[in-house]
């Protein structure tokens, strides 16, 4: 036998928060409360002194046996602002990069349980120490590997941990129905009662049977047994044990008691029924009847026959035998409680903490030394930057181009601002006729550019190629799937793929996570794509999306029904000052305003046009309109059917024909020269996530008229504009806002946000929001 | 002990547990069954005994206070239909040699592997050729079945074929001969069978003894009139004579004969019970010419739907019940018809409207859908409608189609009782725009038994409950304005704990003193009078 204490004491593992002298520190991050009065003073046995218990649990009825204990805080050696950064963390979800940072620099044992697919991936990817994930058992239709691929998706996580994780089994033989991963990374921690002392005093005085059958109102486990035990012990007198978080009508059915009522029940009630024959999962009501001396009458071939009960007299191979030894006891048989009850102790015996606790000291001993062999046989590799590739899956123009632009700075000065510097790369379609080297020549010299073209994998391809990337159990879902294809190594050199828009056309290859950056859902305000299931699609299969207004931080939530834990809301980042220089006159003296826009039906081009013609008509504005932007020029050539008809509205009105300028797109300083001297910018978009012009026109100190919709309105706070709004479905009142401006030109630019006011919304201000999301999923 | 029956003989294709009356039904159960001295002998047709007895499982009535009475094997036809019904449910059934093929591929495959393995590593001429003869012996037995397997599916499939092609070849000269219609035939057999069962059903009846009166739920089944002892007849209502034109174009043939079977129980029956004066006045004595004196009026009591999701015994009972109802919403949502949509969905904290109801013209569901889309399009609202109906309704399907609103709207059909009590949890708001109902809809109570708020239509039979202005005032619209209701739900939303407050304390002072168990004693009270008067009769 190892001594635990001189093992550790020889070989201290330091290097990650070793507790004095030399014992790492436990994270037993459970809150199962009979498992804990056994498991933490057999961890103390074994000479770990400092142990973290967590503070919260999962909000779920089926955390019936679960508690909160405080009382090991106090034995901890650590800073209590590192304590409070733990006591606050959700460790059966993700608790994030900090509280790892805390967990890393303290811990280097840790146990826990798998409740949610967060939980498994989090500690694979942050935890540096060893994770034991203690198993308990299962019914004989589930397996602990088929729960990790549940939640994990077939995507590898604690394979990376190597020789690091361990399958802690309560009951010995647990792995022989996993998987090799499991089997081979087993390690026998029995589990045991805190105390195994026979109690006096049962009398058994209360004729009934006790069968203890939890959560019946809602686990239809649970209510199936229940059923069951109903008709095979149909005309006995029973009740009903177990906590009944949904209250059952049935007077059999007991509920919640308290504790000295349980304690009677086990007292008196004539005999417990155990039912079970799961040879791999036990309750811990059994062993509670034998530890209060009641007669227990249980089922063959479950766990109890491997604890040492093949030879009992309470044992029955079928319902009927234990229903006549049930009768038996219920009419007095004065012999066979006698046997039953001096015969039943022999299940306690394997459960004694003086039994197991050399069993827990040699195998946790084989665990430290493993991590101890890893830590010194570490090799050195030189660390390489973190890549992130930020991916335009569309050609983009305009407006979502800019906005790829300075989310790719943003994660790049972000990153720098941390300390925790990344490569970011731009990728681009490589359309020849889309982009020209100039598009990307205002990158910072921090963000790359690369093109690719999409490649379409079969399923039976994206299986090959998840496997050869290490994710084994990973199967496909869909028929097809997308990669990049970038020429060089179809990003496998990136560490995270973040994609600009949610308008991928298939589901892409997850071989590694992905972030959307989605602007707006406005497929759930009107029909603009034939591909909506596959954009809904994306959403949910990302890892993580990030939208910057609250407007379609609600679509995301409602309409694409992404997860609330999956979405991030970052501010709005908007182009910088630049060369602009703002007016220092009133604007009286300009001629025009300026209408930014495009073909796209969502910008409102009927309702505009009849608008500048009451304008003009009826208002007799006076300043002439500049139509500017991408495909602007084709407004009233095009054949788009919602477009169709308006050649014959300007043809019709000479004012239109006067003062409406079709300009179409002009160049970076055509355009700045354009609004530099216009009066004011006119946005009459019927919905989208807002639009740069607003902040630009600012800089150069023009107002805007906007159309009244939430993420105008967001805009308008976050960067306090000082906009003035217009109902974009009333022409009249978009023409009469058309006229008050040209009116209230001087007070509207007084009301215009100051420049330093547009500084505090500066792309360096901003980029930690973005840093922030993005080192999360690194 | 008393001994009451009850008489219900619904379509076989009814799940009790969907329908409202079937709520009402076993709400009414539990209650009677909870007084602990008296029996119901549920009188029900044979192919509704497991739809019964699913509910009052799912009630939690005691199995020992009820008993099915009336004939139990069901029907041939009926029987075929199931068949019928469930082959085309059923994707593919397994193939009864699957657990042969399942036991033998293993072995095959391993003996498969032992032969590559020893044919390509043999060193030997003599065994290779071995090998390969053995591997053609093995070849002919195998062949054979594959080709013989094969011949028995084309044979199949080419036989089915045939059938169908002359089936539908004769069923095309019936009708070019206009003498027979699919429709009409089909509700002629099903007329035909619930005659019949009807009839066994009041032969079954009259033999059992000790039953002192029977009472059934709903106006539909003449016949009841045959049985021996009283009935106390419920008239729901006669929602048919309100909506002629929104019905005619529902049903045809079997909603004229639905007509006719309420209008018939009525003539022939004598005692008659309603949940409201407003279908008492209108439709009974207006309408059926009823004497007043025999119609007796027993509201609703409030329907509590808090006990399938009340949780007790947790540090934070109210978190955890948010997050157990949380769960079964995502388990509801699952259930909408745009399976496509909801099968990734993944947010159990979604925002949502919610109107629990079958979708029938009276409903008034358009003006919902109209009102909900000017908020989700016009007014920012970026909640989602959840409705109970069956999408396949037509209107209801048009409207959502032409709006865009497939993903918005949600119809989720055949919740259990959790689910339900889950969705009204977890709504904003619950609505119920309804034109017409027996008595105040149940959205009322049920929304506010776990904490929703929910406004109704303004309509006879909720002011008759709802007298207070104020409390009129915050909880009714105009029906018949879409634009009133989606200003009545926005302002709802806005002012969603206020209203709740509000509405709490009229249920909480005068709705909850009235319980089930109440309507249950004036039920049996009008019964026992029955029964008396009977008695005198007879003496």
């Amino acid at each position: 036998m190892i001594d635990i204490d001189v093992t550790f004491k020889a070989h201290p593992i330091s290097a990650q928060g070793a507790s004095a002298p030399g014992m790492p520190r436990v994270m037993w991050l459970l809150n199962h409360s009979s498992a804990r009065r056994f498991e933490v003073p057999m961890l103390k046995a074994c000479g770990f002194n400092e142990i973290f218990l967590p503070k919260t649990h999962p909000v779920d009825p089926s955390f019936r046996s679960a508690s909160i204990d405080f009382s090991e805080d106090q034995n901890l050696t650590i800073p209590a602002t590192d304590l409070a950064v733990l006591n606050g963390a959700d460790w059966y979800g993700d608790p994030g990069r900090d509280a790892w940072a805390v967990a890393n620099r303290h811990f280097s044992l840790l146990f826990f349980i798998v409740h949610t697919a967060g939980a498994l991936g989090s500690i694979s990817a942050n935890f540096e120490g060893a994770a034991i994930w203690r198993a308990y058992g299962l019914e004989r239709t589930n397996s602990y590997a088929k729960i990790r691929k549940h939640f994990s998706g077939g995507i590898k996580t604690i394979e990376r941990m190597g020789d690091r994780f361990w399958f802690g089994e309560a009951y010995q033989g647990l792995h022989e129905v996993e998987d090799e991963l499991l089997r081979r990374r087993s390690v026998y921690l029995p589990l045991g009662l805190s105390s195994t002392d026979i109690a006096e005093g049962w009398t058994g005085s209360d004729r009934r049977i006790f069968f203890v059958c939890p959560d019946i109102g809602f686990n239809p486990y649970y209510r199936a047994i229940f059923e069951e035990f109903r008709r095979d012990f149909a005309g006995l007198p029973y009740a009903i044990g177990g906590s009944q978080p949904i209250a059952f009508a049935d007077p059999n059915v007991l509920g919640f008691v308290p504790k000295e009522v349980h304690e009677r029940n086990m007292r008196e009630m004539r005999v417990m029924y155990y039912h079970s024959r799961e040879p791999r999962h036990i309750h811990y009501h059994p062993f509670e009847a034998v530890r209060a001396g009641m007669p227990l009458v249980f089922m063959a071939d479950g766990m109890l026959d491997k604890l040492g009960g093949t030879g009992l007299p309470g044992r029955a191979r079928t319902v009927a035998e234990a229903r006549s030894k049930i009768q038996r006891l219920l009419q007095g048989d004065a012999r066979l409680i006698d046997e039953i009850r001096s015969s039943q102790r022999v299940l306690l015996d394997p459960m004694k903490p003086s039994s197991l606790e050399h069993t827990w000291r040699k195998n946790l001993t084989r665990v430290v030394e493993r991590l101890q062999v890893a830590a010194a046989s570490q090799i050195a590799v030189p660390t390489r930057k973190k890549r992130i590739a930020i991916i335009l899956p569309i050609v983009y123009r305009g407006g979502t181009l800019r906005a790829a632009k300075l989310l790719a700075e943003a994660v790049s000065r972000g990153a720098e601002q941390a300390g925790e510097s990344a490569e970011v790369v731009l990728l681009h379609l490589d359309l020849a006729s889309a982009y020209t080297p100039k598009d990307w020549s205002d990158l910072p010299p921090s963000v790359t550019t690369r093109a690719f073209n999409w490649s379409i994998l079969d399923k039976h391809e994206a299986k090959t190629a998840m496997l050869f990337d290490g994710h084994s159990d990973w199967q496909p879902l869909y028929e097809k799937y997308l990669a990049v294809d970038d020429g060089i190594r179809q990003l496998g050199d990136c560490d995270l793929w973040i994609v600009v828009s949610d308008r991928l056309s298939l589901p892409m290859l997850p071989m590694r996570p992905v972030l959307l950056v989605v602007f707006d859902y406005l497929q759930r305000h009107y029909r603009v794509s034939h591909l909506d299931e596959q954009i809904l699609l994306a959403n949910r299969l990302a890892n993580h999306v990030l939208v910057t207004t609250d407007f379609t931080r609600q679509d995301a939530l409602q309409y694409a029904g992404v997860d609330p834990r999956r979405l991030t809301k970052v501010p709005m980042l908007v182009p910088g000052k630049g060369n602009a220089t703002r007016q220092q006159k009133d604007g009286g003296e300009a001629k025009h305003f300026i209408w930014t826009t495009n073909l796209a039906a969502h910008k409102n081009h009927r309702r505009a046009l009849t608008a500048l013609q009451l304008y003009y008509e009826v208002y007799q504005g006076k300043l002439s309109c500049h139509v500017t932007g991408f495909g602007s020029s084709e407004i009233i050539k095009s054949q788009l059917p919602h477009l169709e008809g308006l050649n014959r509205v300007v043809a019709g009105s000479r004012a239109l024909r006067q003062h409406v300028r079709f300009l179409g797109e002009l160049s970076e300083n055509a355009y700045r020269k354009e609004l530099g001297a216009s009066a004011f910018l006119w946005h009459p978009t019927e919905l989208d996530n807002g639009t740069f012009s607003v902040i630009e026109a600012a800089h150069y100190g023009v107002p805007s008229l906007s159309s009244d919709y939430p993420a105008m309105r967001e805009m308008d706070r976050q960067f306090q504009l000082g906009l003035s709004f217009m109902d974009q479905e009333d022409p009249e009142d978009m023409a009469a806002q058309l006229n008050a401006m040209e009116l209230n030109l001087a007070e509207r630019r007084r009301s215009l946000a100051t420049e330093e006011q547009l500084n505090e919304q500066s792309l360096v201000r901003l980029a930690p929001h973005y840093w922030r999301a993005v080192r999360e999923l690194l | 002990m008393k001994k009451y029956g009850i008489f219900i003989a619904y379509a076989p294709t009814i799940d009790l547990r969907t329908e409202g009356l079937g709520r009402y039904l076993s709400s009414f159960l539990k209650a009677a069954t909870a007084r602990g001295d008296a029996h119901f002998a549920i009188l029900c047709p044979s192919w509704s005994r497991g739809s019964v007895l699913t509910l009052c499982r799912e009630a939690d009535i005691p199995g020992e206070t009820y008993s099915l009475i009336g004939p139990d094997r069901t029907p041939l036809l009926y029987r075929f239909y199931q068949l019928l019904r469930r082959r085309s449910e059923t994707e593919k059934r397994r193939s009864p040699f699957q657990g042969i093929w399942d036991k033998l591929y293993p072995v095959a495959v391993a003996h498969a592997e032992w032969l590559k393995g020893h044919i390509a590593s043999t060193r030997s001429f003599t065994a290779l050729t071995a090998f390969i003869l053995y591997c053609a012996s093995l070849s002919i037995p195998v062949a054979a079945v594959i080709l013989g397997t094969r011949c028995v599916r084309r044979s199949r499939s080419l036989t089915r074929h045939w059938l169908r092609r002359t089936g539908r070849a004769l069923w095309r000269s019936g009708s070019s001969l206009n003498l027979v219609s699919l429709s009409s035939v089909r509700f002629r057999l099903y007329e035909g069978m619930l005659e019949r069962e009807t009839a066994l059903m009041i032969q079954s009846g009259n033999r059992q003894s000790g039953i002192s009166a029977w009472y059934t739920p709903a106006a539909f089944w003449p016949r009841v009139a045959e049985l021996k002892e009283p009935v106390l007849t419920c008239v729901p209502d006669v929602v048919l004579a309100e909506f002629p034109v929104g019905f005619a174009r529902l049903g045809g043939l079997p909603m004229q004969h639905a007509y006719q079977t309420v209008a018939s129980t009525i003539r022939r029956n004598k005692n008659f019970v309603t949940y409201s004066d407003h279908i008492k006045r209108k439709i009974l004595v207006e309408i059926f010419g009823v004497d007043p004196n025999a119609v007796q009026i027993i509201p609703h009591a409030p329907n509590d739907l808090s006990r399938p999701i009340s949780i007790t015994g947790f540090a934070d009972n109210e978190a955890t019940e948010r997050a157990y109802a949380e769960m079964l919403l995502l388990g509801a949502i699952r259930k909408a018809s745009n399976e496509r949509y909801v099968s990734t969905f993944s947010n159990p904290k979604v925002k949502f409207l919610f109107y629990a109801s079958q979708f029938r013209p009276s409903k008034n569901v358009i003006t919902l859908l109209r009102a909900y889309e000017w908020l989700l399009r016009k007014r920012g609202l970026g909640h989602k409608l959840i409705l109970t109906g069956f999408s396949h309704y037509e209107s209801v399907r048009i409207f959502l189609d032409q709006h865009n609103l497939r993903s918005d709207v949600l119809c989720v059909h055949g919740l259990t009782e959790s689910e339900l009590a889950a969705c009204y949890k977890l709504a904003d708001v619950a609505v119920s725009p309804s034109l017409s109902e027996g008595g105040m809809p149940f959205t009322f109570t049920e929304a506010l038994s776990v904490g929703t708020p929910a406004i109704l239509a303004d309509i006879d039979v909720t002011r008759e409950i709802i007298k207070e202005p104020a409390l009129r005032e915050a909880s009714l619209f105009d029906p018949y304005d879409w634009k009133a209701l989606g200003k009545k739900l926005e302002w709802a939303i806005q002012n969603r704990s206020t209203l709740y407050r509000q509405q709490r304390r009229f249920y909480d002072d005068v709705l909850a003193r009235r319980s089930w168990a109440n309507v249950v004693q004036e039920h049996l009270e009008a019964l026992d009078e029955l029964a008396a008067r009977k008695m005198v009769a007879v003496q």
